[in-house]
Formats: structure tokens, sequence, C-alpha cells
């Protein structure tokens, strides 16, 4: 059985595109994938410093024996201090994401990978999903 | 004809080993003075480390005592009242802490499967309470105190003569925490106990007795805190690795109390009747009854909330018939039925997980002709009928009916060699529907749980005696080997976990040595070892470590007024990885950058050798009075000092807090002392 976790960036400005990557999950190399939905500058300055996104993270669970109720959340993306790290918390302060990209590059055309935490019920899990392809403009 | 009924007499000449001389099944007797110098107030201590049998702790938090016999599982052993079921596998999770000592004459205790007419469940054996006699008239009163806030009080009266009697007892008990590695976080819950039961028989002329039974119990165990905080809901989260300095369990924890709080609160009300009934000389009919209901108010520290209502009936009626001689037949139906309600907020209501209530009931039907073949040579046959159903309410479930019939042998066969020597031999199949995840577990889980049982748990037992009975020593020599099969056990690989039946045979082997000496006419010394043969595969099924290697040495010295007995016990070093130890961890720390749990310091994957002194004082002060003086564990030795039984436990793909890294004491040093009025 599978729990679907979508984890959906919320975008407030200056749309820009749909960008979609696949890549597996470390450990199970189960399938996953993330949707970035609109980019942007905060304060519309396009210093690098303000590069903001909207993504969705779709992982498949790999222990659930159960079907649980799928879970979306909502995070605001922005440069960590690596800066080829985007970092977010959802609204509900718990479950957050680290979004790797390429080195050297400002926006989130070209990811490497992500990781993702969220609480399940209680309790944390986490997830990595590796080798990120882009499958869709 | 006698011989058919329980006797509840403490004071029949046991030989040294206290083996049952007249049963052809083997029968271990511990008496009222056993128990006392142990310091036992509930069954689970009281029979801890007699011969085969092990109480073991299986959660530091929640206080769990099972009761393990010939190294089968504590959902293995069945419990008695006076010969009648009078626990369930749900009901006995707990309830072993719950059942006090205070009325109880002598605990019986008979290994291996099909051990007991009535309970073909009791793969593991069978823990028989004989309650004391209810003829003659008798008051006493023990009061103990100690350290740790040791408190216990029993009350005994009896009024009665060869017609019947009456008899009242009660109990209070009460034993702090122990937080012996002083990290905030106790390795021995908290309890307060207390009981009533009532008894009450009669003789009507030659051809009938009745007897009747009535007990109330309550026990509060409080788990994991160190102070007298009480959660009053489950926590949001879980302790995390913030929650330690370092993020190491063995530093001081400095989170939210309710993250490794778990209270459980037990009532239990409980019932039995009986009679028997003389229907001529050479045939009597016997009936009885048990009743009990058990509520169980918990909330734990994993993050959930979990109530359980257990309903437990029982009913037997057989007709036992002497022919000829030689033979003395019975046969007769019985039927056990146990309804179990659970309900939780967290795992129910809000997550709407399975649920995990169920009805039980299984109706049987038996046969037994015990055949004295010769003054040498005494043959128990025992044919039994069981028809198992049960049905888990929440459909949802992978599985939710179960309806088996089984036919099952039983063989006892006593040889007297000489009139020092003998032997027994035993050949029996024992036969359990496993009901629910909360046999081995404490509750459901965090996750919730799947149920995935097909079939019944079955298990054969061969077992051998050899007894030595001298007027100054004693010897018994005992080896068993169970067949396990279908093994019902909570897979911690899949989430939420899954109750389901293991397709491995498991061979549990147990050998027993027993040598008892009267050094002097007051001095008696007793020694004893057992090794338990338990598989690799067995082994990581098993919530905790088992002990596999043990040894005992008992002094009883009466001078004057005064007795003074000892115990050493010793147990072996042992391989803790076979029990899953490995997924225990000291620190935990997370990568900022992945999320990822990076769990460091794996806690020790080999237990050593240690030992504990056990002592008890009695003087009697005049022919009511008698003065007690006692300490347990002698030389404090805990596991705690050495390593705590809190871990990061990995999970899946996520680490948790257990507390479950379990291979020693965890009780230290109590020095106690009290006074006892007889009359």
């Amino acid at each position: 059985m599978k729990l679907i976790a979508a984890f959906t960036v919320f975008i407030s400005l200056n749309s820009l595109a749909h960008i979609e990557f696949s890549g597996k999950i470390k450990g199970s190399n189960k399938p996953c994938s993330l949707h970035i939905q609109q980019t942007y500058y905060a304060g519309n300055d396009s210093n690098p410093r303000n590069f903001r996104a909207d993504v969705v993270a779709i992982l498949e669970d790999d222990h659930h024996i159960a079907v649980s109720h799928a879970e979306e959340l909502f995070f605001t993306v922005s440069p960590a201090a690596n800066m080829n790290v985007l970092s977010g918390m959802a609204q509900n302060k718990k479950d957050q994401i680290n979004v790797m990209r390429k080195a050297g590059t400002t926006d989130l055309s070209n990811v490497e990978a992500y990781a993702v935490k969220w609480l399940h019920h209680n309790h944390f899990h986490s997830a990595q999903c590796l080798n990120l392809k882009r499958v869709k403009n | 004809m006698e011989a058919i009924e329980v006797s509840s007499d403490q004071n029949f000449d046991l030989p040294l080993s206290r083996i049952s001389r007249d049963s052809v099944v083997k029968k271990e007797v511990m008496v009222q003075e056993r128990i006392k110098h142990k310091n036992a107030v509930s069954l689970a201590r009281a029979v801890d480390l007699e011969p085969g049998v092990q109480t073991t702790l299986t959660c530091a938090n929640c206080g769990s005592q099972r009761i393990t016999l010939n190294g089968l599982r504590g959902e293995n052993t069945v419990v008695l009242i006076d010969g009648v079921p009078a626990f369930s596998s749900v009901s006995s999770f707990y309830g072993m802490e719950a059942i006090p000592m205070a009325g109880i004459g002598t605990i019986e205790i008979m290994r291996g499967a099909g051990s007991a007419l009535t309970a073909p469940e009791a793969i593991g054996g069978v823990v028989n309470l004989v309650t004391a006699r209810t003829d003659k008239n008798s008051f006493s009163y023990l009061v103990r105190g100690g350290e740790n806030q040791l408190f216990n009080q029993q009350l005994l009266g009896t009024y009665g003569d060869a017609k019947g009697g009456i008899l009242i007892a009660a109990q209070t008990n009460q034993m702090n925490y122990f937080d012996e590695d002083g990290n905030n976080v106790a390795e021995s819950s908290k309890q307060f106990q207390k009981s009533l039961f009532l008894k009450k028989d009669n003789r009507f002329g030659d051809k009938l007795k009745v007897s009747a039974r009535a007990g109330h119990h309550e026990l509060e165990l409080l788990g994991g805190v160190t102070h007298s905080y009480r959660p009053k809901t489950y926590p949001g989260d879980l302790a995390n690795e913030n929650d330690f300095q370092g993020g190491d369990v063995r530093n001081k924890y400095m989170g939210d109390p309710s993250k490794i709080a778990d209270i459980i609160r037990l009532k239990r009300t409980d019932g039995s009747g009986s009679f028997i009934y003389h229907l001529n000389s050479e045939m009597n009919l016997k009936g009885s009854f048990s009743l009990a209901k058990q509520n169980q108010d918990a909330i734990y520290s994993h993050g959930y909330d979990y109530d359980n209502e257990d309903m437990f009936r029982f009913l037997d009626v057989r007709v036992n018939k002497l022919i000829g001689v030689d033979h003395l037949v019975t046969f007769g139906v019985d039927n056990r039925n146990e309804e179990m309600n659970s309900s939780s907020d967290f795992l129910f209501r809000m997550n709407d997980f399975y649920r995990d209530s169920f009805e039980f009931d299984t109706l049987g039907l038996y046969l037994q002709d015990e055949w004295f073949i010769s003054q040498k040579d005494e043959l128990n046959l025992v044919l039994r009928f069981d028809r198992m159903k049960v049905d888990w309410q929440d459909k949802r479930l992978r599985t939710s009916k179960l309806d088996e019939s089984i036919v099952a042998p039983r063989i006892h066969y006593k040889r007297i060699h000489s009139d020092e020597l003998s032997s027994r031999f035993s050949f029996g199949v024992g036969y359990r529907a496993p009901l629910t995840l909360f046999e081995s577990q404490h509750g459901t889980n965090e996750e919730g749980f799947e149920l995935n049982i097909k079939k019944i748990e079955t298990a054969e037992t061969f077992t051998y005696t050899l007894n030595y009975e001298a007027q100054q020593r004693s010897s018994a020599f005992s080896g068993s080997l169970t067949r396990l099969k279908n093994m019902a056990y909570g897979d911690e690989e899949t989430i939420p976990m899954e109750f389901k039946n293991s397709s491995e045979v498991m061979n549990i082997g147990t050998i027993n040595f027993l040598q008892v000496e009267k050094v002097t006419p007051n001095w008696t010394i007793e020694a004893s070892f057992d090794w338990f043969i338990l598989p690799d595969s067995y082994k990581d099924k098993l919530p905790i470590a088992a002990q596999e290697t043990r040894a005992r040495l008992v002094s009883d010295y009466h001078f004057g007024k005064n007795e003074l007995v000892g115990f050493l016990n010793l147990t072996g070093p042992q391989n803790l990885r076979k029990y899953n130890y490995h997924k225990n961890y000291n620190v935990l720390r997370e990568d900022p950058l992945t999320f990822e749990d990076l769990p460091s310091s794996r806690k020790s994957q080999n237990s050593p050798f240690y030992y504990t002194i056990d002592l008890f004082f009695n003087r009697e002060l005049s022919k009511n009075f008698n003065w007690i003086l006692g300490v347990t564990n002698l030389f404090d030795y805990t596991q705690s000092k050495k390593e705590s039984p809190l871990s990061w436990r990995m999970h899946g793909d996520h680490v948790h807090l257990d507390n479950r890294h379990i291979w020693g004491p965890n009780q230290g040093r109590v020095i106690y002392s009290g006074i006892k009025a007889e009359i």
C-alpha cells in the first residue's frame, strides 16, 4: 500500500512556469517527483537572495501496509545560507523541505535532489528524493 | 475421589524439591513462606526465578510484567484461581502486578503445553493460585515499609470449621519509581495497588461442597517521569533529540514530561464459584464458573491514549467416575468467552486507525482417564476437542474472523523406580487463538496496526523429569522441548505494525536442575540451574531479551526464634543482538540538510554476567508477633547504573525514543522492615 505525501509551495507573485522533476527515493528506489509551480523574487528585487519558489513534492511511501490519508502542505522556500539550498517550512511550522539545486544556478531550472521531513500523526518521517531529472517544462 | 478436588491446604507434606508427590502431572508448589521470604506482594514477583519461570519487564515505562514459563511468552501462560481460569491474554498484560498475595495459600506451577485439563491455551504452562483455607479461625495482619516509599499491608481473616467458612483478604501496596542513572527518566514505574477479596466455602452433608469467591483489584502504574506529574492527555508529538543534552539518552532529559510519561490504571472485578456433588461413592459431578471484568485506562508516552474493557467468562461442567479400582474417568464440557472493547481518542477518533476490539468464544469437550496401572505406574490420558471462534469487530482489518476446530491428545506418565527415585514423562498439545497485538505490545501502536492472523498458535511439548527424594536431600532434573507453530507476533518492520503468524516452527528447549539439601534439621540449602535454549528466529520476535542461563542458591537457616533466608541469583551473559537490540542507540542527531536521523553509539550488544542477593530475617517476638527485616538487591546492582534501558530505536524510516533495551534488574536496593501479627 502506498502513501502519497504532497507538498505544495504557495505562490504569491510573478508566476513563471510549471516545471516537473522526477527521481528515486533514497533507500527504497521508489519514484518521487518535484513540481515547481511558480518562481518569483520577493519585493520584485532580482537579487538572488530574494528568490522564492512554490513546489509540490510527491513521494510514494515504502513502509506503510495500509492506506493512509494523503497530506497537502504549503511552503515558502528561499535560499539558505548555502545558496545551493532552498529551504522552507510549512504553515504548520513542523514540516520542512530542503531543495538542492545545481551549484552556480540561481533559480530552480536545474534541481538535483530534495529532502522533506513531515509530521505523521505524532512523529516525523523524512525522505530524500535523489537523481532528479527534468521531465516537463 | 479426593484427588479430583482442588486442595487449599497450605501445610501439606511437601518433599524438599516441592514437586507434588501424588500428582502424575509435574506440579511445583510454592508455599506461603516462600512468598514471604521473597518480599513478594504480587504474583509476578512471587514466581520470578522459580525453576523454569521468568518474570519479564516488557517495557520500563509502562511497567508491564509478564510471567513466562519454559521460555514461552507471557501470553502462553495461563493463570488459574483455585483451578479455574481467571485471566485472559489481555487482562494478564498488566494484571500480573494486580494479583495480590494476601489470601493466597499456595501457588502451583505446571509447565508445558497440556498441563491443565481446562486450559488448552497454556502453551507455556499454568500458574494456579490456591486460596487459603477457610476451615479454621485465624487473623493475620502484615505491615511492611522500607526504602523507596515501599509500603505494604496484608490482612487475612478466616472464620469457619469443617462444614465451611469465610475468608476475607485485603492488600495495599505502593512503591516509588527508580531512576538509578539519574537521567530524569525512570527505569521502573511507580506503583499503587489495592485489592480486596472474599471467599465462602460450605459443605452440605457428605455430598455437596460449594465455594464462591469475589474480588476487586485496582492498580496504577506511573512510568517514565521522576516526580508526581500525571499526564491528563497524550502528548502532541514524541520526544526528540533536542529533549536530551546532546541528543544522548544517557544525559538529562529536559523536555516536556508528557513525552516520557506512561500512566496505566486498571480496575478489575472478578468472581468465581464451584460445586462438587457426590452422586454416589463412585461418581461425582463438578461445576465451576468464573467471571472477570477488567478496565484499563492508559496514556502512553508514544503519543496516544488507549482504554479497554475486557470481559472474561468461563464455565465448566464435568463428571468424574471410578471404573473398577484402576481408572478414574472424567468427561466434561467447558466454554470460554472473552469480549474486549477498546477506545482511543487519538487512535480511533482522530486518526481512524483500525480498532482491536474482538469477541472470542471457544467450546471444549474433554475425556480424561487417570489409570493407576500398578503401584509403580500411573498414566493420565486426555483427549480434548475445541472449537475456537474469533470475531474482530473492525471489518476493515485484513483478517476479521477465525474459526478453527482442533483435536488434541495429552499423555502424562509417572514411573516410581524406587522409594526415592521417580520419572515423569509427558507429551501435550496446546493451542491458542491469537487475539490482539496487545498480547505482546501495550495497546496497539501510535501508527495503528494491521491484522493478518490466519491460523491458531499450536505447540507440542515433550517433558521428562527425573526426581530423587530422600529424607535429607532431593534432586530434580527436567528437560523439555516445545515445538511452537504459527507463532503470532507484531512485525516491527511494517508501518503500521502487522500482527501475523510466523511460518517457522520454533523449537524451544528448557533444561532445569534443582538440588535441595537439608544440611542440619535447621538449615536447608537449595541450588538450581535453568538453561533456556531459544532459536534465533524466536528471539527476534520477543519484545525484550529473555534470560538464557541462570542459577540460584538459597539458604534457609533457623536458629532459636529466628530465621535467616538468603537468595543468590546469578544470570549468565548473552548476545542481545539476536533480540533486535542492534536497533537501539544512545545518541541521535539530525542532518540539517537531509533531515536524516543519524543515530550513533549503539547500545551494548552483549549483557554481562551479574548476580543479585536478597536477604530475609524473621524473629518471633511472641506467639502472635513476628518482626521482619529484609533487603532486596543487597548490592544495589542495576542495569541502569551501567546502561540505561532508554534508547533511540530504529523503526522503519524513522527513529523514536523507547525504553526497552532491558537485560538486567531495574529496581535498586530496598531495605524493609515489618511486623506480622497472627491470631
